[in-house]
C-alpha cells in the first residue's frame, strides 16, 4: 500500500497545533505565573535600584524557567492516557522522528510566544536593551534544549503515578549546562567580552540533546506502552 | 500453495507474563486465515493481552508468532489495525478531526468526503463536529469502528478487534457485521474477542482461552 509521508507530517502538526489551541489555559497559566514572579520579586528585594539591577536578569530567567517546567512533564501524558501514543507507535514513520516533530511543535507554539514577554518584563525591571536582545536569543535557543530535556523526563515518568514530583527533579540537573552557558553569554556582554564562545557552547548542548533526546524518549515510550 | 503458506498466523508454544502474573504458558493456536477468529474466555483470561501480543505491543517471553509468513515488524505494523476496547480518540479534537489525523498518521489520504461517508454508514454523521469529550460511549465506539470502513482498511491483512460489540446498538452491530463479512470476502483475517453467545457469521473459528 502506498504510504504518503507528507500526510503523516501534516497530520502530526495539525493534531499538536489544535490540541494546544484548545488547551490555551496551559499557556495562560504560564504567563500568569511569570507575571506573579516578576511582580513579587522586586517587592521582596526592596526599593533600592542598585540591588534590583544586580538581580533583574536572574529574575526574568527564573520566571521563565519556573513557569515552563510544570508544562514540560505534560508533553506525552495526555497522548498516553487517550491512546494516541499507541497510534504513533503504529505509524509508518519512526517514533524517534515523531517525537522530534512533537518537541519542535511544542517549542514553536508554546515556548517561542513566551519570548514576546521577555522585552516587556525586562523593561519593567530596567534591563539594558543590549542585554534584552541577547536574552531573547539565548532563551529561544536554550528553550529548545529545555523541551528536549522535558521530552526525556516526561517519557521516563509516563508509567509512574506521581510524575509531578519526579519530573522537576530530573529536569533541573540536566538543564544546568543550559543555565551556565546562557548566563555566560549575558555575563560576557555585561563585561564587554565576546559572547559568541558561550553561545556556541549553548548551541552545542542543544544539538547534542537534539540527537540523544528522541532516542531515549522513544525507548522509554516503548517501555511504557508495552508494560 | 505458496500463497496459502504465506497466509497463516500461528502461535507456537507461547508464554507471556505481565508483572508477576503468568497469562499464558505454552499456548499453541492456529488461526483461520482468511476468516473470522472469535477468541472467547473469562474475564482476565488474557484475551486483550493476546491481541496486544500479536500486535507487538506486548513482547512474548518464549515461543514464536508467525504473522503471515514471517512478515517483518514494520511491514506488519502497516498491515493491521488494532481497535482496543477503550476509545483511542483525543478528547480535545472533534470526531472528524480525530479520524482525519488518524488517516494521516497511517500515511493514507485524508479527505473530508471519505470520513463523512464512513461516519454516515455508522449513522453518526451529525456528531462529526462534536468534541469527543461531549459524545456518549456508543458514539465514541462507532467513531472508533469507522476506522475500519475506509477503503485502505479493506486492503490490510488483519483486523484485531477487542470486544467491538460493546456499547453498540443493533444498527451498529449489523453494519459492523456487514463490513467484517466484506473484509473476509476480500481475503482478510479478523481476530475478535467477544462474550456474545450468538454469532451471525458463516465461517468462523472459536478459540477458547
Amino acid at each position: 500500500m502506498k504510504i504518503n509521508f507528507k500526510n503523516i507530517l501534516i497530520a502530526l502538526i495539525e493534531k499538536e497545533f489544535k490540541s494546544y489551541l484548545r488547551s490555551i489555559n496551559n499557556f495562560m497559566n504560564m504567563i500568569v505565573f511569570m507575571i506573579a514572579i516578576i511582580i513579587l520579586f522586586p517587592l521582596t528585594v526592596g526599593p533600592s535600584e542598585e540591588k534590583l539591577t544586580l538581580v533583574s536578569n536572574a529574575i526574568v530567567w527564573i520566571a521563565l524557567i519556573v513557569s515552563i517546567i510544570p508544562t514540560l512533564d505534560k508533553i506525552y501524558i495526555s497522548d498516553f492516557k487517550n491512546g494516541w501514543l499507541e497510534q504513533y507507535y503504529y505509524s509508518p514513520l519512526l517514533l524517534e522522528i515523531i517525537i522530534l516533530i512533537k518537541c519542535f511543535v511544542f517549542w514553536f507554539f508554546l515556548i517561542i510566544p513566551l519570548t514576546i514577554f521577555i522585552p516587556i518584563f525586562s523593561i519593567l525591571l530596567n534591563i539594558p536593551f543590549l542585554i534584552i536582545f541577547w536574552n531573547i536569543i539565548i532563551f529561544a535557543i536554550g528553550s529548545l534544549g529545555f523541551c528536549l530535556i522535558g521530552s526525556i523526563c516526561s517519557s521516563l515518568t509516563l508509567g509512574t503515578k506521581s510524575n509531578n514530583l519526579i519530573s522537576p527533579l530530573l529536569i533541573l540537573p540536566l538543564a544546568i549546562p543550559i543555565f551556565i552557558f546562557g548566563n555566560g553569554v549575558v555575563e560576557a556582554v555585561k563585561s564587554n567580552y565576546d559572547p559568541l564562545p558561550n553561545l556556541y557552547l549553548l548551541i552545542t548542548v542543544c544539538l547534542i540533546l537534539l540527537i540523544i533526546s528522541p532516542l531515549i524518549s522513544a525507548y522509554s515510550i516503548k517501555i511504557a506502552l508495552t508494560k | 500453495m505458496t500463497s496459502r503458506l504465506k497466509d497463516n498466523m500461528i502461535l507456537k508454544n507461547i508464554s507471556l507474563t505481565r508483572g508477576l502474573k503468568t497469562i499464558f504458558s505454552s499456548l499453541n493456536i492456529e488461526f483461520l486465515c482468511p476468516g473470522l477468529n472469535i477468541i472467547k474466555g473469562e474475564n482476565g483470561s488474557g484475551k486483550t493481552s493476546l491481541l496486544m501480543m500479536i500486535s507487538t505491543l506486548l513482547q512474548e517471553d518464549r515461543g514464536t508468532i508467525i504473522r503471515f509468513g514471517k512478515l517483518k515488524k514494520n511491514d506488519w505494523l502497516n498491515e493491521h489495525i488494532l481497535i482496543k476496547q477503550n476509545s483511542s480518540l483525543s478528547d480535545e479534537l472533534t470526531i472528524e478531526e480525530n479520524l482525519k489525523i488518524w488517516c494521516g498518521l497511517k500515511g493514507w489520504n485524508f479527505n473530508t468526503d471519505k470520513i463523512e461517508k464512513s461516519l454516515k454508514n455508522f449513522g453518526i454523521l451529525k456528531y462529526k463536529n462534536f468534541l469527543v469529550s461531549e459524545c456518549s460511549s456508543g458514539v465514541k465506539k462507532k467513531a472508533e469502528l469507522s476506522k475500519l470502513n475506509f477503503d485502505e482498511s479493506f486492503k490490510l491483512k488483519c483486523w484485531l478487534l477487542d470486544e467491538p460489540l460493546n456499547h453498540l446498538d443493533e444498527n451498529g452491530k449489523l453494519f459492523l457485521k456487514k463490513i467484517m463479512d466484506k473484509f473476509i470476502n476480500m481475503n482478510g483475517t479478523i481476530l475478535q474477542t467477544s462474550h456474545e453467545k450468538k454469532i451471525n457469521h458463516k465461517n468462523f473459528k472459536i478459540i477458547k482461552l
